[in-house]
């Protein structure tokens, strides 16, 4: 009795957000070359050092392995979604 | 340090596992064991390919010379493929659906099965390959100078030469066996490509091991190598520059063009779902490679003697602390980079070699015979397998020839900018319909002139086709064309210079081309499968061809194998509905057998393969005739169709109104009915009660007794007179009653007439006014009923003209081709608002008009005149009531009711 009114819900669900996911995957590289090919990465590269480490570097690898990540996300969510 | 001879036997050692690994990765998959072999994580690693000697070694090399500039040639790949669902999905999937084999295939496929377009991309990726070739030769051999103590510098000693030989040999055995073992119809290599795989994560662990080596085992952990670092080696504040730029663009692009990455994301690509995976892992691999490149670029710069080559960190530093072990394993990471760039590399130039340029040439010098005579399998098996010693060679030989210089070196940018050159082409083909063949063969070969003049020629330094002089000062001395600053202009960096040009100039090209000319049936057919390839459009199924079964059979079994091509048949036939014997060569199992050899020879190969089988290209005039007449066909049936739907809409209307013409013809039959019931209630009840009178009392006087039955009397006969008038006009009504047309004197009716009602005109003494000229009028109708409306009226008029003494006028008048007959009266006539109610059945009007009647005079006489082919009507506005009766002279049939 239960799992019969609950049937219409995930399908009129699940169509809201793969529709997002998909726009949001088609969005992700614009968002890297926003942040990694335009003079933005100049403001964040300056000469100096957090914990060690030059901002330059922690800049490019920080944004890289952030892009990597929510590909990552974005990838699951289109795959099990079905839309992979 | 490594003897040689220990170095080679461990190479040896692990060729031959990658031999076993290949082997068995090959037999499980054919038995459809190892499913695993077919996961996201093998495609993921085999895409590492992209990571070759040159960025095994060189990116610590280029991080010691410039900083940070080596992350952007990962960065490039990264971009493309989180933003996989942009562009290289859609690739994937034009790949699987077209069966596409390489990169020349797919553009000569989009622009209408161009062969001429093929061998241009084959050509160009030739000559990017062979010196990136040579440059992992060459990489290969200044690795095994290190271990054996060379100083890097001796390339070109005949022992190198002699080692790059051999390296090259063993190669080219290599990728014969496991890149040619099979004309899998989608060109799949389980077995390199598993081989790859695994050298993928021996790359890896190499660079991460020394990775984690220099900056926990030489200094103590990030902050501490970042404190050894030159301060000027990030130059960070101008990381952003034309070059960084230039940089990621060229890599993304190589990531698409390079032909050995076609060759993996897209014709290696078994599952589209793997691309998603790869969308992350594969960046994550990038990252993971890149992670310590600057690292051990500080170590080497500040451990090493100032004169190290920076190209060799990964190996001088761990040797240079007595690490063997682990500089024998950074040198199988270099190796297995090197490796698996040639051989897939070998494969994918092999498959365009022989599907693009071979295959073509053989089949024109054996135009006259049918393509099914020979065996064409045994042929491109033979042809593939030399195309890769071909590749080999050149690379071996470009190696030689420019061994050890500096041109060799900076040649992976180079050869990144020759393949980018198909770029604008590939976009163009996937995303406008506009994009034509001439105009993709135009701009790949300005932009390969400007690339060839302003970046390839000049890289070596005068000692090729452009002399040191040209180089400087342009040719004949015209400095506005000097191959690196054009028209003068100066780019900081000869890289970005080519780039800006090459890319400019060969986009422009190709977007004008492509504006000025029209693309051939086959090509509008083509883009239309290529740009929507998610719509699954069909392509169209009106070409005709004529092929004979048993031809085409033999050429399956030619290219496909005996087995496949004898099971796909079978399939088709039985699909097909046929129990037994060949197909029937129609035009979708035409078109199937065409992609499946697609799938082994490349689109225009089998396109022109099927042609010369099936006779003809496949639109001619006449299929785009019968097009375009099935097109009209199609509209002329929607037109019949809009206009059935508008002639139901229509008679939907008409069924409608002619319901509730029913609805109320029913009501005022109910009301008819009650007022029927009300009329003969009335003299009923008389007749009832003084027939119960006579009937209970015995003793009523004799006068009485007579008065009683006359009233029953007189109550019956009306009562038989309201039913013989209800008979009447139900007769009437109905058109059922019969008609005694005869020619009659108008007079006569109305003599008729005035004796019928002279009588009731003598008690109330009325007058009866008639002018005997005028009813001199012959006319064709029934005198009797005529007669019967007259005498109604006449009747009428004395009953109800409320004027003493009544004066009733008849009065005849011909008025073209009716005659109106008017019967009057000096009474006050009917009221405006009750003239239509005298016309109805029963009707008591408000005044008394009708009181103590039936009611059914008017309606009759109205019947009647309908029945004769006039009318009756009252005509308002005179001095009292003036009925007017109108009828042709010649009797016409009634309009029906």
């Amino acid at each position: 009795m239960k799992s019969e009114p609950e049937k219409p819900e995930p399908s009129g669900k699940r169509a809201q957000p793969t529709r997002k996911i998909r726009e949001s995957a088609a969005l992700l590289p614009l968002l890297g070359i926003f942040l990694l090919l335009t003079p933005l990465i100049s403001a964040f590269t300056q000469d100096s050092f957090t914990g060690g480490i030059p901002k330059a570097v922690s800049y490019i690898f920080g944004i890289w392995i952030g892009l990597i990540v929510l590909a990552a996300i974005l990838a699951r969510r289109l795959y099990n979604s079905g839309d992979g | 340090m490594q003897s040689f001879n220990l170095l080679v036997s461990i190479c040896l050692l692990y060729v031959a596992a990658l031999f076993v690994i290949a082997y068995v990765a090959e037999r499980g998959v054919q038995e459809g064991r190892l499913n695993f072999l077919r996961s996201p994580v093998i495609y993921t690693l085999s895409l590492s390919v992209y990571c070759t000697a040159w960025t095994f070694y060189g990116a610590v090399g280029s991080a010691a010379r410039s900083g940070l500039e080596f992350v952007a040639i990962y960065l490039g790949p990264t971009l493309v493929f989180v933003g996989w669902w942009w562009f290289l999905r859609k690739l994937v999937r034009i790949g699987r659906t077209q069966r596409i084999t390489s990169i020349a295939d797919l553009l000569s496929s989009r622009y209408g099965k161009s062969n001429t377009l093929a061998v241009v991309v084959t050509l160009l990726a030739v000559i990017g390959t062979t010196p990136y070739i040579a440059l992992q030769l060459q990489s290969l051999t200044l690795s095994f100078f290190v271990f054996t103590g060379g100083s890097g510098e001796g390339t070109s000693t005949p022992f190198a030469s002699v080692t790059a030989f051999w390296v090259a040999a063993g190669l080219a055995v290599f990728t014969i066996v496991f890149g040619t073992r099979s004309l899998d119809a989608n060109e799949r290599h389980h077995g390199v490509v598993t081989a790859i795989a695994v050298e993928a994560v021996v790359k890896l662990i190499a660079l991460l091991s020394v990775g984690i080596f220099v900056v926990w085992g030489v200094a103590s952990g990030p902050a501490d190598i970042f404190e050894r670092m030159d301060q000027d080696l990030l130059q960070s504040s101008q990381i952003f520059n034309g070059r960084w730029v230039t940089l990621m663009f060229l890599s993304a692009a190589a990531i698409i063009c390079l032909p050995r990455m076609f060759q993996v994301v897209v014709v290696e690509n078994s599952n589209e779902r793997h691309l998603a995976t790869a969308s992350w892992a594969f960046p994550l691999y990038l990252f993971l490679m890149s992670l310590f490149v600057l690292p051990i670029a500080i170590a080497g710069q500040s451990e090493l003697p100032a004169d190290a080559n920076p190209d060799l960190f990964v190996m001088t530093v761990p040797l240079a602390k007595g690490q063997g072990t682990l500089a024998t394993l950074a040198f199988l990471g270099g190796f297995s980079s090197a490796t698996s760039m040639v051989i897939v590399a070998a494969i994918a130039l092999s498959t365009m070699m022989s599907n693009h340029i071979v295959l073509p040439i053989w089949l024109q010098l054996n135009k006259k015979r049918s393509p099914a005579s020979d065996d064409v399998r045994t042929l491109l098996l033979r042809t593939r397998r030399i195309s890769i010693g071909v590749v080999l060679a050149l690379g071996y030989f470009y190696f030689q020839i420019t061994g050890g210089s500096d041109a060799l070196a900076s040649i992976g940018l180079i050869a990144f900018l020759g393949v980018a050159q198909v770029l604008p082409a590939l976009l163009g083909g996937v995303f406008w319909h506009s994009a034509t063949r001439p105009a993709a063969i135009m701009g790949i070969c300005t932009g390969f002139f400007f690339w060839a003049y302003t970046l390839f020629l000049p890289s070596f330094d005068g000692a090729f086709i452009l002399s040191q002089s040209v180089i400087e000062n342009g040719p004949f001395g015209i400095s506005a064309l000097r191959p690196q600053s054009l028209w003068g202009n100066s780019f900081e960096d000869p890289l970005v210079h080519a780039v800006f040009w090459s890319i400019s100039f060969n986009t422009l090209v190709f977007v004008v081309a492509s504006l000025l000319t029209n693309p051939n049936s086959m090509e509008r057919q083509q883009s239309a499968q290529f740009i929507n390839v998610y719509g699954r459009i069909s392509p169209s199924s009106t070409i005709a061809r004529n092929a004979e079964a048993e031809e085409l059979l033999i050429l399956a079994q030619r290219i496909l194998g005996r087995q496949e091509a004898m099971n796909l048949f079978n399939q088709t036939a039985v699909s097909q509905g046929k129990v037994s014997g060949l197909p029937d060569p129609t035009q979708p199992f035409v078109e199937e057998l065409e992609r499946k050899f697609a799938g082994s020879v490349g689109a225009a190969t089998s396109h022109a393969m099927l042609a010369q089988i099936t006779g003809g290209e496949s639109v001619s005039v006449e299929d785009m005739i019968a097009v375009a007449d099935e097109t009209a066909q199609i509209m002329e049936y929607s037109e019949r169709l809009k206009t059935q739907s508008e002639e139901l809409k229509k008679t939907a209307q008409q069924l409608r109104a002619a319901n509730s013409q029913l609805l109320k013809l029913g009501e005022q039959k109910d009301t008819f009915l009650s007022q029927v019931s009300h009329e003969l209630r009335t003299p009923m009840t008389s007749i009832r009660s003084f027939s119960g009178i006579l009937r209970d009392s015995d003793s009523l006087p004799p006068e009485k007794l007579k008065h009683f039955s006359s009233v029953i009397h007189t109550e019956s006969i009306r009562l038989t007179r309201l039913l013989d008038d209800i008979l009447d006009l139900s007769f009437m009504e109905n058109g059922k009653v019969q008609l005694n047309i005869a020619p009659v004197n108008l007079s006569e009716v109305i003599n008729r007439a005035a004796t019928a009602t002279e009588t009731q005109l003598q008690e109330r003494s009325s007058e009866l006014l008639r002018n005997p000229a005028s009813e001199q009028i012959k006319v064709a109708t029934d005198s009797d009923r005529l007669a019967q409306v007259v005498i109604n009226l006449v009747a009428n008029a004395n009953k109800y003209c409320d004027a003493e003494p009544p004066q009733i006028s008849v009065s005849c008048r011909r008025n073209g081709g009716t005659v109106e007959i008017d019967v009057a009266d000096n009474g006050s006539g009917v009221d405006e608002s009750e003239v239509e109610l005298i016309f109805q059945k029963f009707s008591k009007l408000s005044g008394g008009f009708f009181v103590g009647s039936a009611g059914l005079g008017l309606p009759i006489s109205r019947e009647i005149m309908r029945n004769l082919g006039g009318t009756l009507t009252y005509e308002p506005g005179g001095a009292g009531a003036l009925f007017r009766v109108t009828l042709p002279l010649e009797h016409t049939e009634p309009a029906s009711a």
